[in-house]
């Protein structure tokens, strides 16, 4: 008996710090928690709703030498968004605040490397400068997309995420700050700018965007 | 005889670990099956189209189908066809070109015959990607664009041929003479399903 207590011991005390080493590793995150016992994989599978997204997004549109500069800061809590735009064009500066239900968002990250993305319609009353009260706009966007996902490169931390797809104001790439079973958060920052000229006209359209997103298992 | 014995076994591990690690490097489908060159070094290069097809299918709401196929055929002709009827020909170039620092560029020119489109180029980052349950890691290959311009030589702007792709392509094949990619979508949006299919073969150029 006392022999028995004594290897009980002896692999308890082998084996309790080896396990938290070995789980310990798995904090790649900087707000990873400090161990898990699933996989990064397992923890990434499945259902996903968007529960909070901050955003600041720079756009400066050339249309023909016609220039309108957007600064938009936007929050949403899962429920309501909140936009507040600052818009500059021929040396005027207008308001305008949106706020109401955003459009919500789902992703499902599938076993065999498929990521579907759902988008699913809101409304946002906005006010501001050269406006009369408030306004509706019924934001219609409903999409969904299946596409690939996968870690970064050279990813041995599993620390990078790629989507195979842009939709609306979210980039392709993002870095992990948090992986948990219930909870993700994915920060990135995306410039894109694309210019079309023909003889006699010139359109370019410069963005600069960065988004913080937290997303809540919904499995 | 156990000096003999003994550098018999090393020789039998050395060998076995070498070809372990090379069957290693097969990621794609179709990679070759031994290569002396890691895949950043194979993918490192000048690329030009040999051949491609992009198939869109289109499912309205309310039912039926449509199918716009873009090939691009080994010589440098290209045809367009949809069921609609509309069709178009000419000739084309696509070139790929990656850097060993993470940047890639792309151009793209197509001359309907009888006409002219323009050049579009793009370029950003790419990195490989995968690594997860269906895809070996390095297996995909992701394409961020960061910048992009298309010059026309017409008055108005004619984009038609171009069409929203994505942004990770899976690696089918990854050899020093070949490289090629294959891409699948499903975009819903209002009620319209729209399938991308899509395959490119480039070869060194």
């Amino acid at each position: 008996m006392m022999k028995h207590n004594l290897y009980f011991r002896l692999l308890m005390f082998v084996l309790l710090p080896l396990t938290v080493v070995v789980s310990s590793g798995c904090k790649r995150g900087e707000d990873d928690s400090m161990f898990s016992l699933k996989s990064r994989d397992k923890r990434l599978l499945g259902a996903w709703k968007i529960t909070n997204i901050t955003a600041v997004r720079d756009i400066s549109i050339n249309d023909n030498s016609n220039v309108v500069n957007t600064l938009m800061e936007v929050t949403f809590d899962g429920e309501q968004t909140k936009q507040d735009c600052t818009i500059v064009t021929n040396n005027t500066t207008y308001k305008r605040t949106y706020t109401g239900k955003g459009v919500s968002y789902t992703f499902n990250f599938e076993k065999f490397g498929v990521l579907e993305v759902v988008a699913t319609s809101g409304d946002v009353r906005y006010s501001g400068t050269n406006i009369t009260g408030e306004l509706q706009q019924i934001q219609t966007m409903k999409k969904s997309i299946q596409t690939y996902w996968g870690w970064g490169q050279d990813d041995k931390d599993k620390s990078n995420l790629t989507l195979g797809f842009n939709l609306y104001e979210f980039g392709p790439s993002y870095k992990i700050r948090q992986l948990k079973s219930k909870e993700i958060i994915l920060e990135s920052i995306y410039n894109d700018k694309d210019e079309e000229t023909s003889p006699g006209y010139t359109y370019t359209n410069d963005l600069k965007s960065s988004i913080k997103i937290t997303l809540t298992s919904t499995k | 005889m156990w000096k003999i014995n003994f550098k018999s076994i090393v020789l039998l591990l050395l060998t076995a670990l070498i070809v372990t690690s090379f069957i290693g490097c097969k990621k794609g489908e179709d990679d070759p099956w031994l290569s002396f060159r890691g895949r950043k070094n194979r993918i490192t290069n000048n690329w030009k189209l040999q051949k491609g097809r992009v198939l869109i299918t289109t499912y309205p709401p309310l039912g039926g189908s449509s199918q716009r196929t873009i090939n691009y055929a080994e010589g440098g002709g290209y045809s367009v066809s949809e069921t609609g009827g509309f069709t178009e020909q000419g000739s084309y170039e696509i070139k790929l070109r990656f850097y060993q620092d993470g940047r890639f560029t792309k151009e793209h020119n197509e001359t309907p015959n009888g006409s002219t489109r323009g050049t579009s180029k793009e370029e950003g980052t790419w990195h490989f990607s995968g690594g997860n349950s269906n895809f070996e890691k390095r297996e995909l290959l992701a394409l961020l664009k960061e910048e992009s311009s298309f010059l026309s030589q017409n008055t108005s702007l004619n984009t038609s041929i171009n069409y929203n792709g994505g942004n990770l392509f899976q690696i089918q094949r990854l050899a020093f003479q070949e490289l090629v990619l294959k891409a699948k979508q499903r975009i819903t949006s209002g009620g319209t399903i729209q399938e991308i299919d899509e395959e490119w073969t480039f070869i060194p150029q």
